[in-house]
């Protein structure tokens, strides 16, 4: 967990994927305590805990950097975040630096594919990784390589694309078109989805009878915002889906326990909370 | 739903409900020996066994009782069968004079949402329960009244309509519909829906570069027919629906462990089964 390595950035698919850590950079300028503080009550409600004392949790994935805040706020003892993008590397430092300095966060840039990587960073109470394997180009051996960080007793918790049948391979293929396209192609494409999606949401609220402003004021339950995340739908490249089916599976075979458990009905990730059981398998 | 004493085997064709016994009658006039061994292995790989001997099996809502006959099959010691519908009851005793008779298979009609009767029963080491008890009227008394049949570490193996929100209560109009109708106008449109199923199941197979004749060649992997599964699907009445989360934390608080796990993307069942841990401490 203390190592020093040296980051390598692999020239892999730097080139062709969408640049996450640009999009959670414009984010962090809004976060303000009323966010950090939703995502600390996702995390409680998530890992049905009131705090994390005593804890060591890593962020696989970590993005803005907001879930290893609320890690650390919520008493974690030693909070790891990775990503593999540069900038969202940085964003994790820029709120490390604004609301710390804290000594128990490390931040690292490195692929939850590289298992030397992996293997480097010890184990864990608490992996968390949301919304972040199936973008890595090779979701399976994500999900394998971050079971690799749990401790005996560990927790899990993962969220990954639900598998929508043929809708999900037209999203890929709009994905990949939007990463192929120029900048200015991606700005009309980002945009245009987001009124689209806004358009829908607010009939949807209207059918539903609820307030239609109430997913613009700022934040979600998980403290994010509307526009930023439907950018993040419509550019995140590479893309990968899974059926919650598949998912429990996958880990049941590695005797892990599902403990909670939240899926969608359309579009978006299913949420899985997994313990893993170390010798006595029930 | 009638839930006082006598009530079980009475009035149950005035009520306003889908005959899904009727519907089972004329499955089981095409019943074939491959449907049987279809649903045999469809027990196997959802229960993990290769055998029920020694075992106690329960069907609610037995249907056709074809999954109750390939639980006699697999070596059940004892099986139990009891359905709310009296053509479904009458399938199920066709099928153990026709392969039989079993002394080992008790047939009854009764609900499920009969508590006190439901009680009267005993435990089981295996739970079945398939596409039932969102048909009941009251999905979560009936998920409830199932969870007493399940001996400590016996299995539950249900399966429940996938909530799609808004479209399950579209579908939910349909069916209702479907029930006010009188009977040749049900006929047509139950044929009608069918064939529009036929439609967009043909068009999804020649996407995906399947044979679009597959899924008529009688069967498919629990050995049902799709006509027959149309017209169920298009009059099942009474209608729930829930989310693979909302049967999960249900069973969860009772302590029982999700071992295996069926999601459906649209319309149709999730199919559970889950493992009677209330005896073990384990969520510590």
């Amino acid at each position: 967990m203390n190592n020093e390595r040296k980051i390598e950035v692999k020239p892999v698919d730097t080139d062709f994927r969408f640049r996450f850590g640009k999009n959670w950079r414009n984010y962090i300028k809004l976060l303000s305590e009323e966010r950090l503080r939703l995502a600390m009550d996702s995390l409680k409600v998530l890992l049905d805990t009131e705090s994390l004392n005593g804890k060591l949790f890593i962020d696989v994935g970590c993005g803005s950097g907001i879930f290893s805040l609320a890690a650390i706020r919520l008493g974690a003892k030693q909070v790891v975040s990775i990503d593999y993008d540069k900038d969202s590397v940085n964003c994790a430092q820029f709120l490390k630096e604004r609301y710390g300095p804290f000594d128990n966060w490390t931040i690292q840039q490195g692929s939850i594919l590289d298992s030397g990587f992996v293997d480097t960073l010890g184990t864990y109470d608490v992996v968390y990784s949301w919304g972040v394997l199936h973008h890595t180009g090779n979701m399976w051996k994500a999900l394998e390589n971050v079971s690799m960080l749990v401790k005996a007793d560990g927790i899990l918790a993962v969220s990954i694309y639900n598998d929508q049948g043929l809708l999900s391979k037209f999203w890929a293929f709009v994905k990949y078109i939007y990463n192929k396209s120029p900048a200015p192609v991606q700005w009309l494409m980002g945009n245009l989805f987001f009124v689209v999606w806004a358009l829908l949401m607010l009939l949807l609220d209207m059918v539903n009878r609820r307030p239609v402003l109430a997913r613009y004021h700022g934040v979600n339950a998980r403290g994010m915002n509307a526009y930023y995340d439907s950018i993040d739908w419509v550019g995140g490249y590479p893309f990968e889906v899974a059926t919650p089916t598949e998912i429990f599976k996958f880990y049941k075979a590695k005797d892990y326990q599902l403990v909670k458990l939240e899926t969608r009905s359309g579009m978006g990730c299913n949420e899985y909370v997994f313990i893993k059981h170390n010798n006595e398998k029930i | 739903m009638p839930t006082d004493m006598n009530s079980n085997m009475k009035n149950v064709d005035q009520e306003f409900r889908f005959r899904f016994g009727r519907n089972w009658k004329n499955y089981l006039s095409r019943y074939s020996e491959e449907r049987l061994a279809l649903a045999i292995e469809s027990l196997k790989d959802m229960l993990e066994i290769d055998t029920l001997k020694g075992k106690d099996f329960i069907d609610v809502g037995c249907g056709s009782g074809v999954f109750s006959l390939a639980a006699l099959k697999l070596g059940a010691e004892r099986v139990v069968s009891f359905d709310y519908d009296r053509d479904s009851v009458e399938c199920a005793q066709f099928l153990n004079e026709k392969y039989g008779p079993f002394d080992n298979w008790q047939i009854e009609k009764a609900s499920i949402l009969d508590k006190e009767w439901v009680g009267s029963l005993g435990q089981y080491d295996v739970v079945y329960s398939w596409g039932v008890l969102h048909h009941t009227g009251d999905m979560w008394s009936a998920l409830d009244n199932v969870s007493i049949l399940v001996k400590p570490q016996g299995s539950l193996f249900i399966s429940i309509y996938n909530d799609q929100f808004l479209i399950s209560r579209a579908w939910l109009k349909v069916k209702y519909l479907y029930n006010i109708l009188p009977a040749p106008l049900q006929f047509v449109f139950g044929n009608l829906y069918f064939a529009l199923t036929a439609v967009r199941q043909l068009i999804t197979d020649v996407i995906n570069l399947r044979s679009p004749m597959m899924r008529y060649k009688g069967t498919n992997a629990r050995g049902m027919n799709s006509y027959y599964d149309a017209i169920d699907w298009v009059g099942g009445y009474p209608f729930e629906v829930a989310t693979p989360a909302e049967i999960f934390e249900f069973y969860k608080i009772k302590r029982y462990v999700l071992t295996r796990l069926h999601t459906r993307n649209g319309r149709g069942c999730n199919e559970f089964v889950f493992r009677n841990s209330s005896n073990l401490d384990m969520y510590n």
